[in-house]
């Protein structure tokens, strides 16, 4: 590689560093927890810089420097002669890109750099090697095999040497692990990671089952990058070891409760520790934000592995969902062909077991009610066979599953006569109802005789148990349905069950609000931003666009508002609130009844200041109002 | 068809110089930049790249949490990350969170490639 055309970018690039360094270096006093960082940061990316050009003794300085600027990270006090060190430090680096410039080596500069990296050493009281605290090894993401390798004689074991030269081998191997068990899931690393990470191993054995396609994998190892050398054992012959035979134990099975109950205590940790930074002053909160940062962070990644704990494969629903179309389908002699996209999303356990059931009544419902029979589907010129397709993917914080069907749709005129029939709506009233209104109806108790169900739209009983299922989680039911064509039924469930950021907001100051982040594309103050007058819709002038204003609004918003602009899939809308309050990472509950049954309202939280929000969900606010 | 890659890192220097690696091998095109890691999701969601190189230290939102975010947006992601000397219990943080490979700064052209080619092939 040429690097003599990068040497201007990283003259450039260092000189803006070593210059933003000095700006962060006090004369006198404290540095800020955030400028540590800084100074860490612009440390550390010179240091990759000179490494990417070759210039040896700028790079051992930078690291010397970030070394002792990370011992300033976790904690321990800067020194005045600390921080003369360096400021020294930082000239020296001046003069080794002054050097570079000059003769594009830093060679020459070899001695004094010397001299600034053993004070440096000594002022830092500790050789500084190691760069970070070693972070806790995360367990492997899907349960830990229980039983130690030599009690199963008949497993292959694949060892892995990773070439001497390369500097980080326990990663490398994490790599091949996970090439490993992404085609053997119950593969097993020996010694584990952790052991590896902690006393500098290279190499480890991978144990394998006796079966299988080994030699192919051996082969991939062996072209994997930083691989030194492969060896397979094949498996012997399984020796008499009386009841070891059948018994290769890969998982170990915890009860549900026991996880609810990690899960529980490790959001309760978070919680404490809002509540700690809470309690502290200003001043207290600066001087120790990044250990307060890395500590949330540790939590939060602690929470994330229990909740991963919890995570099964969708596909685990597909097997018994097949099942029960090839039942109906065989019943009354309708041909029909299930297409399943998204069988590796990974669900939470209670929410895949709470899903079974609606989705259950779903297919019953497509076969027998939403497809046509044989003949019907002729004359309308479909294929014999009918098509259902289920699809589940992730959109920003919700999870969707939908059942699609080419059958015969809803008659939502029908639905819409019978609505008066029935007497739920007078014609007049009646007229106003929308299409997604109108399908909604379905789901409605009064809908559930089954012969005026059929002939209307095809779907027998059971939507209101759907639409109930759904909603006991946090989430609501979307229909979609074209006459002649077929429907498609989309249960939406919002990510209750992990840490969602929000945004705290409200309209006076006894209550609070909340909407997930992800769901705000920007904030507007109306002192900035004014509102506009169109036809009889109001509109927020952003600029060059105006985006239409939400008619919904617990309560009044003056002049100093905000305009919080909500992401939607063909027009962002704002939602018009009094004033903005903090940003928080929460578990968002889902409401008991009667709010579950409103759907706008994702659930509640509790702030770290001990009160409750109340957690909107902007995706139903923005469909609600239409266009 | 060369595969598009999206290049994230909050040096410009290294940018360019992942870049021409890339080009050069005839076999990779950059199809998006990003210097943080909030903006390396957004690209993420505009370019829909066929694999992402991320560095680890940035600044507001460093490459193990946009490694999440991008995974929460695709969970088939291929992510790998780049790393300076003496970060291993950082790149084994990131391949828990999901990152599939790392390179390791300084890089050599040919190293780099090879983990690129193996992360494409896996």
């Amino acid at each position: 590689m040429d690097l003599a055309k990068y040497l201007d970018l990283y003259l450039t690039e260092g000189r803006e560093h070593l210059s933003l360094m000095r700006k962060g270096l006090p004369a006198q006093g404290q540095v800020s927890a955030e400028g540590v960082n800084d100074l860490f940061r612009h440390a550390h990316s010179l240091k990759g810089m000179a490494a990417s050009m070759g210039f040896e003794a700028t790079t051992h300085l930078a690291h010397q420097l970030e070394s002792l600027l990370n011992l300033w990270r976790n904690g321990q006090d800067a020194t005045p002669e600390q921080v003369r060190m360096v400021v020294s430090a930082v000239d020296v680096l001046d003069s080794c890109l002054d050097e570079a410039e000059r003769s594009s080596s830093d060679v020459v500069l070899g001695a004094s750099v010397e001299k600034v990296v053993a004070a440096l050493q000594d002022s830092a009281g500790v050789p500084g090697e190691e760069e970070n605290p070693p972070a806790l090894v995360p367990p492997p993401s899907s349960p830990v095999p229980a039983i130690p390798p030599e009690a199963s004689p008949s497993r292959s074991r694949l060892k892995v040497a990773i070439d001497p030269a390369f500097p980080l081998p326990a990663a490398r191997l994490m790599v091949v692990y996970e090439r490993l068990r992404s085609e053997i899931p119950e593969c097993v690393m020996e010694p584990s990671l952790e052991k590896v990470q902690r006393e500098g191993l290279r190499a480890a054995a991978f144990l394998l089952p006796a079966e299988g396609p080994l030699k192919e994998l051996a082969r991939t190892v062996k072209d994997m990058p930083d691989v030194a050398s492969v060896e397979l054992e094949q498996a012997e012959p399984s020796t008499t070891r009386p009841g070891s035979g059948a018994s290769l134990v890969q998982s170990l099975r915890v009860p549900a409760e026991d996880l609810d109950e990690l899960r529980a205590m490790t959001s309760e940790s978070l919680y404490r520790l809002n509540q700690f930074e809470s309690s502290l002053s200003m001043e207290e909160r600066r001087r120790h934000h990044f250990w307060l940062e890395s500590e949330r962070a540790h939590l939060n990644r602690l929470f994330d592995r229990v909740l991963a704990m919890r995570l099964v494969s969708f596909g685990a629903l597909v097997d018994r969902l097949g099942r029960t179309a090839r039942e109906v389908s065989g019943r009354l002699g309708r041909p029909v062909r299930l297409e399943v996209s998204g069988a590796d999303e990974r669900v939470d356990r209670g929410l895949l077991e709470r899903l079974l059931d609606p989705l259950v009544h779903l297919i019953r419902n497509a076969v027998d009610h939403g497809l046509e029979s044989v003949e019907d589907r002729r004359r309308a010129g479909k294929p014999d066979e009918g098509v259902l397709k289920l699809d589940i993917h992730r959109e920003s914080e919700a999870l969707l599953v939908s059942l699609e069907d080419d059958g015969r749709g809803i008659d939502a005129e029908g639905v819409r006569q019978a609505a008066v029939e029935r007497g739920l709506f007078t014609p007049q009233e009646a007229a106003f109802l929308d299409r997604p209104h109108l399908l909604n109806l379905l789901t409605a108790p009064a809908f559930s005789t089954r012969r005026e169900v059929t002939e209307l739209s095809g779907r027998g009983v059971g939507l209101d148990v759907v639409r109930s299922a759904v909603e006991s989680v946090g989430g609501h039911l979307e229909m979609a349905s074209e006459l002649g064509n077929g429907s498609r039924f989309t249960l939406v469930i919002p990510s209750a069950t992990t840490l969602t950021r929000i945004l705290v907001f409200g309209w006076d100051d006894s209550v609070r609000y909340g909407l997930p982040a992800s769901q705000i594309r920007h904030l507007y103050s109306l002192a900035s931003a004014p509102l506009v007058w169109s036809g009889d819709r109001r509109f927020l002038q952003a600029g060059e666009e105006l985006l239409p204003v939400l008619n919904w609004r617990p309560g009044p918003v003056g002049r100093e508002g905000v305009g919080l602009r909500l992401v939607a899939p063909d027009r962002d809308r704002i939602l018009l609130v009094s004033k903005i309050y903090q940003g928080e990472r929460v578990v968002i509950m889902p409401w008991g009844p009667p709010l579950e049954m409103v759907s706008e309202w994702m659930g509640g939280a509790l702030l770290a200041t001990g009160e409750i929000a109340y957690i909107l969900d902007g995706r139903v606010l923005v469909q609600r109002e239409g266009e | 068809m060369p595969h598009r890659v999206l290049v994230v890192d909050d040096a410009m220097f290294m940018r360019a110089m992942i870049r021409d690696i890339l080009v050069n091998s005839g076999a990779y095109e950059v199809v998006g930049e990003a210097a943080n890691g909030g903006e390396a999701v957004e690209q993420y969601k505009a370019v829909r790249p066929d694999l992402v190189t991320m560095d680890i230290v940035m600044p507001q939102m460093d490459g193990i949490e946009a490694t999440r975010e991008v995974l929460k947006v695709d969970s088939k992601a291929k992510i790998v990350m780049c790393s300076a000397l003496g970060q291993e219990a950082l790149v084994i943080e990131s391949i828990a969170a999901g990152a599939k490979d790392f390179i390791v700064k300084p890089f050599s052209a040919e190293k780099v490639l090879k983990v690129l080619d193996s992360v494409v092939a896996g």
